[in-house]
Order: C-alpha cells, then structure tokens, then sequence
C-alpha cells in the first residue's frame, strides 16, 4: 500500500517535471513540430542545402532580433533599425563606389550604427521621450535621409573582395552570414548570462526604481543598449547589402516588426526583465523555417503572414500559462 | 442605510485574513474601523465594496441578507467608497468626472443639461463651487475629493466609506471636510471612516471598531473609550512586550551629521547626528519630509543647502553610487516597487544591489554571488525553498528580510529603514526588530523612518519628530509615552529636550 502510494507520487512528479519542461521549452517544440511537418510534406526542405539556407536567410533578421532583444529586456523598444540599416548600408556603398577601401566603408557603417543608436539611447534617457515615439521619429528621419541622398536610387556593383565575401562567401561549405549569426549569438549568450552590463539590462527592465536605487545608471545602460541595437542593424545592412551587391534605400522596411515578433514569439516580455537570447533565437528560427517551408510548399505569401501573427498569440497566451 | 457584516471570514490561500468578524453601521452613524497595517481594515471594506467575496458570513442591508459579489452589486446596493488614492480622470472636465460611467443620454448623446440640473442639487448639498468645465487636474486635492463624494451622490449612496480622506489635506480642508461628512450624516448617510489620525476620530467619530490580525476585538460607542483602550486593542500588548531586551550599548564615533540640510518645499533646516551602535528614529506624519530627507542622504534627490559629514569629512552626496561607496544601505518604504525586483530569484535581487562586489573584471561570479546571498539570507533568518525562489512568491516579511540581506552584503556603516515593518505579520516585525538590535551591536548607525510610534518607542535612542519639512522637537526615548509624540506629530508646539509636552487627549 505504502509502496504504491510511493510509486504513485514519484510519477506524479516525474509527470511534474516533463510538464514543466514542456511548459518552458514551448518555442522550440513548436519549431521542432512545425520542421517534421513541414519535412514530411516537402522532400527539398529537410535536406542540409535548405536548411543551410534558413539559416542564411534567418541571419539578418536575427541580428536585428538580437539587438531588439537587449532593448525590449531593459523595457524600451527600438522602431529605427530598418532605417538604420536602410541608411548605414547607403553611407557604405556610397564610399566603396567613390573609391574607398570597403572595410574603412564597413566599419564606417557599423560607427555610424553605434551613433544613430546613442542617439536614440539620449533623447530615451536624457530626454525622456518613450521609447516608442524617439524611435519612430529616428525611424522616419532615417529613412528620409537615405531616400534624400540616394534620390531614391539604388547603389549597385560594389564589387568583389570583403564586401561580397559577407554576404555571399562561404568557408567550408557554410555561408559566411550563418558563422557572424552564431557568433553573434554566442557572443549575447555570454553578456546577458554571465556579465555584469548583463545583469545590468536584466534589473533595469526588472525595475528601474529598484535598479536605481541599487546604483546602477540607468541613463548610461540605457544609451549602451541602444547602441549595441544601432550597431546589430547596421551589420545587418551590411550583409544584405553584400548579398544583393546593391545598397537600396527602401531597404529593411519593416524589419522592426519582424524581429520584435522572434523576440515575443521566444518569450519576451515587452514590459521588460523577462527572456532568454535563446528564445529570440527560436523565435527567428520559426519565422524563417515558415516563411522557408511554406515557399516550397508553393502556398501564398500572404497566407505566411497570417499565421506568423497567429503564432505570436499562441506564443503570448501559452506564456501567460508559465 | 444599516450595513451588518456577521461572522466574515476571508482567505487567501493559506493565509486567513479575516477571521469571524463582526461589523456593523447603522444610519445616521460615523463609525471608524481602525487597526494597524495588515489587520484586515481594507479586506474589509473590499468585501463591502464587491472587490472580494467573503468566504463565509453575511451581509445585511436594513436586516436583509443580501450578496455583494462584484462592483456593480456594491453600487445598486448604494455602497461607495472614496480611496485614499484618488481615481479622478485629471484631462477630464468636472462634469464629465462626476457622472463617470452614470452618464445621463438621451438617444445616444450625453444630456448635460440634465447632468448639470443633477450636479447643481448636489454641490449645493456639499457647499462647493465648481465650474463644471474645469478639468479635474487643476482642482486641489481637497476639491478633487469632493468631487469623489459627489460621484457617490450621483449614485445615490447611502453608505459612503472614507479611506483616510486626510492624508493629502490642509488644515483647513480637513475643516471642510468634516463639515460635509457630518451634513452628510443629517443626511441619514452613514459613513465608514478609516484613518490613523486618533484625534480626528474622537473629534468627528460616533462609534468605532478595532480589528487587530483579521479579528474584531472591540466595538464601542466613542463616548466610551479612552484613546489608551484604542491603542491597547490596536496594537495587542503593553508598550514593550512586542520588542527585544533593549541593549544599553554606548554609541561610538560618529558616522553622519548632517547641518542645516534644506531642500526647497520639501523640508528645511534638518540637522542631526547618527553614532555608531545608536538607532535614531524618524516621526511624522506622511509628507512631513521624513522620506525626503533619507532621500537626500541617499543620493537620489538632491539638496539645496547644508552640509553632510560622513565620518567627520564633508562629503556631497549626489549619486546612489557615491552613497553606497560612502557605506550607506536604505531600506526604501516600498518593498515591492522601489526594493525588490519581483520577478527575480532571491539571489538575483542581492545580486543586483552588489554588481561590484560580486564579480571580477565585468563577469559575475556566480559561486560567489550565490555563497553570499546563502550567507546573508542566512543571517536574516530568510524563510524560502531555496535562494533561486522568486521574491514575488514570499510573504511580506520575508520579502523584507531580502530586501534586508541585499542591503547587509553591501557591507553598510549607515541603515537606513524606511517603515521597516509595514504591511509584515507581528512574528516577523519581532524577527526584524530583532535584527535591527544585532546591527546596532555590530556597530551600525541606524535611522529608522515610521508611522507607528510604537515601533520607534521600541527601538530607538533618539526621536526626532517632523512636521511640514521641519525638525519639531528632538526626545531622548527613556519615559517617552506615545501621547507626548503623538502630539508633536499632530504638529503641537515646539519643545526643547525632555520637556514634557502636554498631552492632546
């Protein structure tokens, strides 16, 4: 009797646990589901070229996603990074098409990244504008000045060398973007984890009285965050730049909404503190697996949309479960 | 209205917050419900306000049991309730304001004329003026709580409770206000009135009831009950028995002076000294200035004019960082929005507060942070599963006791503690006070900011007590009684050391 009481709870409790980590890994069972799926209907998508390919394609949006993260995690949010993109990749080719060397031009875009975010980060935490409304007005004057100095007109063959290794080389079979993405993510796993600016970032989204009454500046931590996002958009801009050999000034339209959407698809708080980098990075992952696989399915483009948006409930009330 | 509560019981989980209380007003009647933080005064009144639902027990209207299960019930039954904490609409007009969610229409369009007609009976019934265009924002708060009142006319209340309607007022609206509750009461209105404020109780009061840990222990006609009884039934023991053997330690150097500190409109001409090993206590009522001050010695807010010594140097304290480098730790007022971050384990919370201190070069060092929050969490006698536990999930004691170690493993000379206690059950008061007078023994100089006089009785060498930003009065604590402080706190005349001020009551 005593034993099968014993037996009984001790299932329970495995039953527990299974649970929990059912509960907790949500995002990617769901990728997990949503490639057999996929793989069991399409033969082209399991096969490693495919899925070398999401990986490619998922790299600029995970950049993105990854500096949105740092942002949405100290509770603010960041509208301008298509725009940056749009605007630091313009700067770029312009330069390597008027002769200088393209890693002066590259690094000039990511400096210029670094900027227009701690522009952000000043007129967020100096000059007190919501997160919301400084980035949408970055977001608008950005873009109008790529459009400005460009005409409108696309830059085009920059050439081979640096700028067409980044986002169009390979090094033993695997795209040149894939390895800066995975390092990228490394790099974040390591700051948010296991570093003090980390911790910072977590305590100032937990809250900020809290954080400031512990002595941590919240002013300063802020502007950094916005910069690592500036910085995140620009090498984003730079490989799509490289991919496509052209600079085009309506570029990264829309990119926030995307990466915004990894970040709560992977289990973000938008009111800050709460997330994991790996979750963001699942979350990219669904959205290019899907927006992969339901190409090679040959359904509609527009049909990728609505069940992105579907997703993000599913993911928000699921999370709301935890 | 008569509004009878009979054998009340609420629970939240585990914790049973009220328990069998009886409750009663009748009509024409200003009944106070008084009891400390934490012994169920606003349990209470959310049960009558359709907020909660009682677990067990009754409600009454005019001897018929009725059921009060939302907010809407609570207001067809003709129940309001004016909260301390205002919920006017500031960018909405006065009108607009008062027939919030009431709104006269007719086919679809508010009927303002109608509004208005209505509006004018009941300011003539108050006694007040107000143009009914004016936005709700630029109204005193005196005016802004008139205004909830007549929000209570336009549903026809008949009950109308009052959630420490004084805290935000001047003298003179107090006054006012007074004299509208007890129109109101020839009205055939009865009134709940709650606050601490015991004078106004026994000025304005016809009965009272005394709740202490979810339990009814008094109810009496005021005409019978001597301010001694309601402080012995609020608070459950003789002055004392509450608190530690209280240590005669000898203070030691001087860790912080402070002279002539002022901060324009928030207080002025703040001067005093903290010891070694002493415990200096901070009264006055809210808005005196106390918080502001500790504010200030923080780094949070800056000062005007004075000077700050820590140590025998001058020093400009201007950032919380250069604050904790100068050794202070402040224990903030507000565990849950300023202290903890709630969503985080216990070790992240200590860990947040010492950065610096637990990591090397700009990697944390989670060994160590973890052996250090063990530690400290240790001392504090913390209750929890284990340190990776979310703060949101501990009582409010031991959430305090947190907010305490994260403060200890910054390694502080300086305390402060801002209403130490408030909102925590008895036994965990008695664990704090406890570890206060450990601190003192190791050496600490501790200021400790409160409202409950008892507590600086119990703790402190010094009081010094505040009135409108300034310093009232300094008193040795060896024969204090809480009259003679309660009297310099209801802003009583000034009085030199130990002079015995006379009592009020």
């Amino acid at each position: 009797m005593m034993a099968k009481q014993q037996n009984q709870s001790s299932s329970s409790k495995a039953f527990s646990v299974v649970k929990r980590f059912l509960i907790r890994n949500i995002p990617f069972i769901g990728l997990i589901i949503l490639m057999v799926v996929l793989g069991f209907n399409s033969r082209a998508f399991l096969t490693p070229y495919n899925q070398l390919s999401i990986l490619r394609q998922a790299s600029i949006n995970g950049l993105i996603a990854f500096g949105m993260m740092a942002v949405i995690l100290s509770s603010g949010i960041d509208l301008s990074v298509g725009s940056t993109l749009a605007f630091t990749s313009m700067i770029m080719a312009q330069m390597i098409i008027s002769g200088f060397p393209a890693w002066v031009a590259i690094l000039a875009a990511l400096v210029l990244g670094a900027i227009i975010g701690a522009f952000n980060g000043l007129l967020i935490s100096r000059g007190k504008l919501q997160p919301m409304i400084a980035t949408l007005s970055t977001m608008m004057v950005f873009r109008g000045v790529t459009l400005y100095i460009s005409n409108g007109v696309p830059v085009s063959k920059l050439g081979e060398g640096l700028i067409g290794f980044i986002g169009r080389g390979s090094f033993i079979g695997i795209p040149t973007p894939v390895y800066i993405l995975v390092f990228v993510f490394l790099f974040f796993y390591f700051i948010l984890n296991r570093t003090v600016f980390g911790k910072r970032i977590y305590a100032i989204g937990g809250n900020v009285k809290a954080a400031r009454l512990s002595g941590i500046q919240v002013e300063r931590n802020q502007i950094y965050v916005y910069m690592i996002s500036g910085i995140l958009a620009a090498l984003a801009g730079i490989i799509l730049t490289s991919r496509i050999d052209s600079a085009v000034p309506t570029a990264g339209l829309s990119y926030e909404m995307n990466a915004i959407a990894a970040c709560v698809i992977g289990g973000a708080s938008l009111t800050g503190g709460r997330g994991r980098i790996t979750g963001t990075f699942i979350g990219i992952m669904i959205i290019a697996v899907l927006m992969n696989g339901l190409n090679m399915l040959g359904t509609s483009a527009y049909l990728q949309q609505i069940i992105t948006g579907g997703i993000i409930i599913a993911a928000v009330i699921f999370d709301r479960k935890k | 209205m008569k509004l009878e509560m009979r054998d009340i019981s609420k629970s939240f989980g585990p914790v049973q917050v009220l328990q069998h209380v009886d409750f009663h007003v009748d009509h024409n009647e200003i009944h106070a419900l008084i009891g400390e933080n934490g012994a169920g005064k606003s349990t209470l009144m959310k049960i009558m306000t359709g907020i909660y639902t009682h677990d067990e027990g009754d409600i009454l209207i005019d001897g018929v049991v009725t059921q009060i299960r939302s907010i809407k019930d609570s207001v067809a039954k003709r129940i309001a309730i004016v909260n301390q904490e205002l919920n006017v609409f500031g960018d909405m007009s006065v009108l607009e304001n008062l027939f919030i969610g009431k709104e006269i229409t007719r086919g679809g369009i508010v009927d303002t004329v109608a509004q208005k007609k209505i509006a004018d009976g009941i300011f003539t019934r108050l006694g007040i003026h107000l143009d009914y265009g004016t936005k709700v924002k630029e109204l005193s708060v005196g005016m802004q709580q008139m205004l909830e009142i007549g929000k209570s006319l336009v549903n026809d209340a008949e009950l109308i409770i009052m959630d420490e309607p004084t805290s935000a007022l001047t003298d003179k609206e107090i006054d006012f206000l007074f004299a509208v509750i007890r129109r109101l009461k020839q009205d055939g209105k009865s009134i709940v009135y709650i606050s601490h404020r015991m004078k106004e109780i026994f000025d304005l009061c016809d009965s009272i009831t005394i709740l202490r840990d979810g339990k009814l222990v008094k109810r009496e006609s005021i005409k019978n009950i001597t301010f001694d009884d309601v402080v012995k039934n609020m608070v459950g023991y003789e002055l004392g028995g509450l608190f530690p053997q209280r240590l005669q330690i000898e203070p030691g150097k001087m860790l912080l002076r402070v002279n002539n500190l002022t901060r324009h409109k928030k207080f002025s001409d703040i001067s005093f000294e903290l010891h070694e090993s002493e415990i200096i206590g901070f009264a006055g009522l809210m808005g005196s200035g106390r918080t502001e001050i500790m504010n200030v010695l923080f780094g949070v807010d800056s000062y005007d004019s004075g000077e700050i010594y820590v140590r025998g140097e001058k020093v400009g304290i201007h950032s919380v960082v250069k604050a904790k480098q100068l050794g202070i730790g402040y224990v903030t007022e507000n565990r849950k929005e300023e202290g903890l971050f709630l969503d985080f384990s216990i070790n992240d919370n200590v860990l947040f507060n010492n950065l610096k201190r637990l990591s090397s070069k700009f990697i944390v060092n989670d060994k160590k942070s973890r052996s250090t929050t063990t530690d400290f969490t240790q001392q504090v006698r913390l209750k929890c599963r284990d340190i990776q536990q979310y703060t949101s999930e501990l009582s409010g004691g031991n959430q305090q006791k947190v907010v305490l170690s994260k403060w200890l493993a910054n390694h502080p000379s300086i305390l402060i503690l801002d209403e130490p206690t408030r909102g925590i059950d008895v036994n965990a008061k008695k664990q704090i006070y406890e570890m206060i007078f450990e601190l003192k023994k190791a050496g600490i100089g501790i200021i400790v900011v409160s409202s409950e006089l008892v507590e600086l009785l119990g703790i402190t060498d010094t009081i010094y007590v505040m009135h409108e930003g300034r310093l009232m009065s300094r008193l040795v604590n060896h024969e204090l009684s809480d009259e003679i402080v309660m009297n310099y706190m209801m802003g009583g005349s000034r009085h030199d050391d130990g002079e015995t001020a006379k009592p009020i009551f």
